[in-house]
């Protein structure tokens, strides 16, 4: 019993300080290029662009003066609207990082719930273990408690996230799991 | 011979009678750009008169909707020497510069040029619209697995694809303010998938996957890297023509 007890207060010393270490981008480090920013900004740009074109070729279709092929400007008006789609899903990309003990994901995931978000808070986390894809990117698959998965891509990451991948496995790795929760 | 057919024969002198004849032929098929044989038949003409054209009377048969539209539609007719025969073919087949030039690109019916035309645009189109909601496909099956960088690069693939979708359509007869906005949106995107699939590719990991990849990931550098330079020059072709005014 005072062994565990000792172990438990070894573990909760050691992991503190492990905890405090999770953050990304790594405090001090070269600050990435914020993604999320330029692609939002790009997306409402396309989104802008596209309803101008629509909106010109659409008065142009009703026009009864027009000169243009309307077969073409309705299949103009067709890929102009196919931009929205892809500008959505653009809009929606956020850079990855963790501050203060939330994790903000690069795309939103929907709980267990069924709410939708992309902020987790590391109080939530189950456990983690590292996993290989198919075409040779890898990166952790992270439980939730509510039984959530989900993966942080290590092609998701700017370079140099190794150090942070490794202080999350050794945080949260499935080895660690019942110390955790322990403690 | 058609019963409807009228001849022609101006009371003016035979010279000016053709050249009258032939710009209103000209006018008529044509519009406001003679077609080269014809235009050099004037211009040689009148700087180098034949003896064998003054012979010839011009005739014309019904052109309503009609007549049969096998008869011929118009006619020589006349005494000349065989000399005057050869000089007059020679004159149809040189250009203002006296080159010889192929005329039958000028007897492709406008019916075909037009049919092709729009058989190119329509396959244009299907490949785009495919090949763009195969992305979205590809890009919803990313979206699940919660991986981004795949997911921003079928994007900007995606986006590429669809400017060239908007150029394309660019060479149907759209003119004006409905082509400088396709154009430009063209542009944008082709800039913007470009921008976006540059960023996401830059890092080591995304090009280790893209040299193990065989076909997929040069294609997307082609049409990625390709497209806003061939929307630029596209672009700038149809300001230079004036299609924009």
């Amino acid at each position: 019993m005072g062994d565990d007890v000792g172990q438990t207060s070894t573990r909760s010393r050691t992991q503190e300080p492990a905890l405090a270490q999770l953050e990304f981008p790594l405090p001090g480090a070269r600050k990435p290029l914020n993604r999320g920013r330029i692609y939002f900004v790009l997306a409402v740009m396309m989104m802008a662009g596209a309803s101008g074109t629509i909106v010109i070729l659409v008065a142009s279709l009703l026009r009864p003066d027009a000169t243009s092929n309307p077969w073409v400007i309705v299949g103009s008006i067709v890929l102009s609207a196919l931009v929205f789609p892809f500008a959505y899903i653009l809009s929606t990309v956020r850079d990855f990082s963790v501050r203060d003990g939330v994790m903000t994901l690069r795309l939103p995931v929907r709980l267990a719930s069924g709410t939708k978000t992309r902020r987790i808070a590391l109080a939530v986390v189950d456990h983690a273990e590292p996993f290989v894809w198919s075409d040779g990117d890898s990166g952790l698959l992270v439980l939730l408690k509510d039984r959530t998965q989900i993966r942080i891509w290590k092609s998701d990451l700017p370079e140099g996230s190794d150090q942070f991948l490794a202080s999350f496995l050794a945080v949260y790795g499935q080895t660690n799991r019942a110390k955790r929760n322990q403690t | 011979m058609d019963s409807t057919a009228t001849s022609l024969t101006p009371g003016r002198s035979p010279e000016r009678a053709w050249r009258l004849i032939l710009r209103n032929r000209m006018k008529r098929c044509c519009g406001p750009y003679p077609a080269p044989g014809l235009w050099c038949l004037i211009r040689r003409f009148e700087l180098d008169p034949i003896a064998g054209l003054d012979e010839l009377r011009y005739r014309q048969n019904d052109t309503s909707a009609a007549a049969n539209s096998d008869i011929l539609q118009e006619i020589l007719s006349g005494n000349v020497t065989f000399l005057d025969v050869s000089a007059i073919l020679d004159l149809l087949r040189l250009n203002d510069t006296g080159a010889w030039v192929r005329q039958s690109v000028g007897w492709i019916n406008a019916a075909v040029v037009g049919l092709v035309s729009a058989a190119g645009i329509s396959v244009a189109f299907v490949a785009s619209v495919g090949s763009a909601i195969l992305k979205l496909y590809k890009i919803v099956h990313e979206r699940t697995l919660g991986r981004a960088s795949s997911l921003v690069r079928y994007v900007s693939f995606g986006l590429s694809l669809l400017s060239f979708g908007l150029l394309i359509f660019g060479f149907g007869n759209l003119s004006g303010v409905e082509l400088f906005a396709v154009d430009m949106l063209g542009v944008f995107l082709a800039m913007g998938g470009f921008a976006i699939y540059v960023i996401e590719s830059a890092k080591s990991l995304s090009k280790a996957t893209d040299v193990l990849s065989s076909i997929a990931a040069p294609m997307e550098q082609i049409v990625a890297f390709t497209a806003p330079f061939v929307g630029g020059l596209k672009f700038l072709e149809h300001g230079w023509q004036g299609k924009y005014g």
